[in-house]
């Protein structure tokens, strides 16, 4: 009795150690990793992972040759199983991550592409826009002088080297000796401002100029001062200072002979240079 | 003699397939890696990952219960697949994220160029051939 329980006994543990060694044993009716490698196969053969998650990839490989390993060595088929998921997983998170940073950086290249394409927008409309309305400006500048000319007394345009040029008469704008424009200074410093407002592209200088009379010294700062009056009711008027030179050349430049009355009167003038196109910048701001 | 040595053979053996092949400690890191890479992977895959953070947490839950079977080998693996799990489920909600990001943004790029486009096109000739040299580029 007592050897038939120990017999029984025996075989129950033998039973147990056939399952233990059964447990840790593979069984190969089953490849437990086929699903992992071939999941680890498609990924690889995706050209985007392998350009935005090598490293993940390397990872994903490294986990399925530990499983490949352990399921040569014999480890259990749960054991195996379980490395392949791991594997499984890897190879399924480098994907992600490849898809994750292929759209990152379509993203980049889409910020790129928008910033040339309005950077490419705004140059054609720069080069678009202000070509043919500058025509139609150099049109009707000459046009407006002709206006500005017909509209004031006193008002002398000629075309010089430099641009148009629009002579005053200091009889309009000053007193005798003095650089405080006159109320009749009105109209015409006005009509200037709103062509200047039509205008925006446009940039003057203000000269003044004396006759002869007097000490070049005095002509010089009488000059400067007159210009910059002008320039200053201007400004005064909405116009832009940076648009705006001035500068006093005293007796330096004569229009007529300083021997009569009427040459002198010439001589004394407010002339606003206008420069156009072909007149170098240059020419506009070098002295006579 | 023989006959005594066979149950304290199997006893042995029997102990050893109940804790594992080998003798394992509680999981705890592992434990810990799987929930920390859970809530890790939570605000984002909640809502563009559902699926994979659902398994993951399956899956803690299972190791959990394992560790209070104290079937630690089991427990540890569990816990690994629950890490793993997250750490997919994180990964797609970012790739989710920025693919959705990119459809976005590639479709403003594209009502842009047909903005741009249509200008041209009433605009002068020179615009047009921009057009299409805008196009190649896509």
């Amino acid at each position: 009795m007592k050897t038939a329980l120990t017999r029984t006994a025996g075989a129950v543990f033998g039973a147990m150690l056939a399952v233990a060694f059964a447990g840790c044993a593979t069984t190969r009716q089953e490849d437990p990793l086929a699903q992992a490698r071939a999941t680890y196969d498609e990924v690889r053969a995706d050209p985007q992972v392998t350009r935005f998650a090598p490293k993940e990839l390397a990872q994903a490989g490294g986990v399925l040759n530990r499983a490949e390993a352990l399921a040569r060595e014999g480890a259990g088929s749960e054991r195996v199983a379980h490395e392949g998921y791991l594997a499984e997983r890897a190879a399924l998170i480098a994907r992600e991550t490849a898809l994750a940073r292929a759209a990152r950086d379509e993203v980049a290249r889409a910020d790129q592409e928008r910033e040339r394409i309005l950077a490419e927008a705004r140059a054609q409309a720069a080069r678009a826009e202000p070509q043919e309305p500058r025509q139609a400006e150099r049109a009707t500048l000459a046009e407006e002088i002709e206006r500005l000319q017909a509209d004031l007394d006193n008002l002398e345009a000629r075309q010089s080297e430099r641009g148009i040029v629009l002579a005053m008469s200091d009889e309009v704008l000053f007193d005798v000796g003095r650089a405080t424009l006159k109320p009749g200074a009105e109209r015409p410093i006005g009509q200037l401002a709103e062509l200047m407002h039509e205008r925006p592209g446009l940039e003057i200088v203000i000269e003044g100029h004396t006759d002869s009379t007097g000490s070049e010294e005095t002509n010089e700062r009488l000059s400067t001062e007159r210009a910059q009056a002008v320039r200053r009711a201007l400004i005064e008027r909405g116009v832009e200072g940076w648009r705006v030179s001035a500068r006093g050349l005293g007796d330096a430049s004569p229009v007529a002979t300083n021997d009569t009355p009427a040459g002198r009167q010439l001589n004394r003038r407010v002339e606003v240079l206008i420069p156009q196109e072909g007149a170098s910048q240059s020419a506009v701001g070098a002295p006579r | 003699m023989r006959v005594s040595m066979l149950p304290a053979a199997g006893t042995a053996i029997a102990a050893a397939t109940l804790f594992g092949c080998a003798t394992t400690p509680p999981p705890v890191e592992q434990m810990a890696a799987a929930r920390a890479s859970i809530a890790q992977a939570q605000p984002e895959a909640e809502r563009h990952a559902p699926e994979p953070l659902r398994i993951a947490r399956a899956k803690l839950a299972q190791a959990e219960n394992a560790m209070a079977r104290r079937d630690y080998e089991e427990a540890r693996r569990l816990a690994e697949q629950a890490t793993v799990e997250a750490q997919l489920a994180l990964a797609r909600a970012e790739s989710e994220r920025a693919q959705a990001a990119a459809a976005e943004v590639n479709k403003s790029l594209r009502a842009l160029r047909d903005e741009l486009g249509a200008k041209s096109a009433t605009g002068s000739g020179q615009g047009s051939s921009e057009g299409s040299s805008q196009g190649r580029t896509r």
